[in-house]
């Protein structure tokens, strides 16, 4: 038989026991405390500061802007070699995309199919991808078309049209369905080659996508409102 | 010097909750089914007490090893791909209810005989 050393072990190890018990206790509390939930509520308040960040952006490209206009300007009341200049710039700005312009043109209203998809099928199929967005574009530059935007978002030189999730990204913006494809050029010209036969409204309609022509004698489309950032890119010297 | 007992409990659990330290989410997993261990040891030692065959290099070394097994089996079966986990857990549940109903017979019977005394 043992004397009181059952105690003095037990005690001991009750000690262990406690501490491991409290500390487990604890961290179960913190694991309790950083569901996933947190997370998301944390990453929806970067997302809205970023959102804000890129408003004051955009102000602060829209105040440089209409700077720059106002020296424009100073410099038209000048000499004549400035105001060819200016009228060269202004050409510029035009093929840059900074200017809003106005024009006959057609208007592309596109919309995501309400068919429902079979079981068998896949219900992707019915949604406006950012191919689809691609391929008309594509086919409005094609037949002519001189200026192009979807959802106000400009076409220039380096726009991008690209997936971003349920939502497509053009000119770093998110836009989703409806889509509305603005392009200025030979109304009928581009209707009809939209229209061909085996053509991008063909495909579309096919998967049930809403497609709406609208000749319009006055199409306007906004200025590109993004900034442009030359970070790599020099000019060749003596190039042309 | 019974009091002993409660009293290392006691402060264990203070010295827990007072301490800074917590366990990275990633071992609380195995640390879980150590602690079950270390139970399951603390009620094998009260029992064995009851039954007057107490013995402490048994107790002590069950306790230490027995926690630290179940980790490493825990680790196993994540490694395996198996949810030992879940045996862990079974095994040693169902050892706790078991000497945690042998440990009341022996106090009820204990209880039975004082109050026959009285």
């Amino acid at each position: 038989m043992v004397g009181k050393e059952w105690q003095l072990s037990l005690g001991f190890v009750c000690v262990i026991l406690g501490f491991l018990s409290a500390v487990q206790f604890r961290t179960q509390q913190r694991l309790s405390s950083s569901l996933p939930d947190s997370r998301v509520e944390e990453l929806t308040t970067v997302l809205k500061e970023a959102e804000k960040k890129r408003d004051s952006l955009k102000k602060e490209v829209k105040v440089l802007r209409s700077n720059l206009s106002k020296y424009e300007q100073a410099a038209s009341e000048g000499e004549s070699l400035i105001a060819v200049m200016n009228t060269e710039l202004k050409k510029m700005r035009l093929i840059a995309g900074l200017t809003k312009v106005k024009g006959e043109g057609l208007i592309i209203y596109l919309e995501d199919s309400k068919l429902k998809a079979n079981l068998a099928e896949d219900t992707e199929l019915f949604l406006i991808h950012e191919e689809d967005l691609l391929k008309v574009v594509n086919e409005l530059f094609a037949a002519g078309a001189e200026v192009v935007s979807i959802n106000g978002q400009r076409m220039i030189a380096n726009t991008e049209i690209r997936c971003a999730g349920p939502t497509i990204l053009v000119n770093g913006t998110r836009i989703a369905s409806p889509y509305e494809i603005s392009a200025i050029g030979s109304a009928r010209g581009l209707e009809s080659s939209l229209n061909m036969r085996g053509g991008i409204v063909e495909m579309l309609r096919a998967v049930g996508i809403k497609v709406n022509l609208v000749k319009s004698s006055k199409v306007v489309i906004p200025a590109f409102s993004g900034a442009s950032h030359f970070d790599y890119v020099e000019p060749v010297e003596g190039g042309e | 010097m019974i009091w002993i007992i409660p009293l290392g409990l006691i402060i264990g659990i203070l010295a827990g909750f007072l301490s800074p330290f917590t366990i990275p989410l990633f071992y609380a997993r195995y640390m879980s089914v150590s602690l079950l261990a270390c139970f399951d040891s603390v009620l094998g030692g009260w029992r064995a007490n009851l039954e007057k065959r107490f013995d402490n290099v048994v107790f002590l070394s069950g306790f230490f090893i027995n926690a630290f097994l179940a980790a490493l089996l825990v680790y196993l079966g994540d490694k395996l791909g198996v949810n030992l986990y879940l045996a862990a857990i079974v095994a040693f549940g169902v050892r706790l209810f078991q000497n945690l109903a042998i440990i009341r017979r022996h106090l009820l019977k204990k209880w039975n005989i004082l109050r026959i005394k009285d």
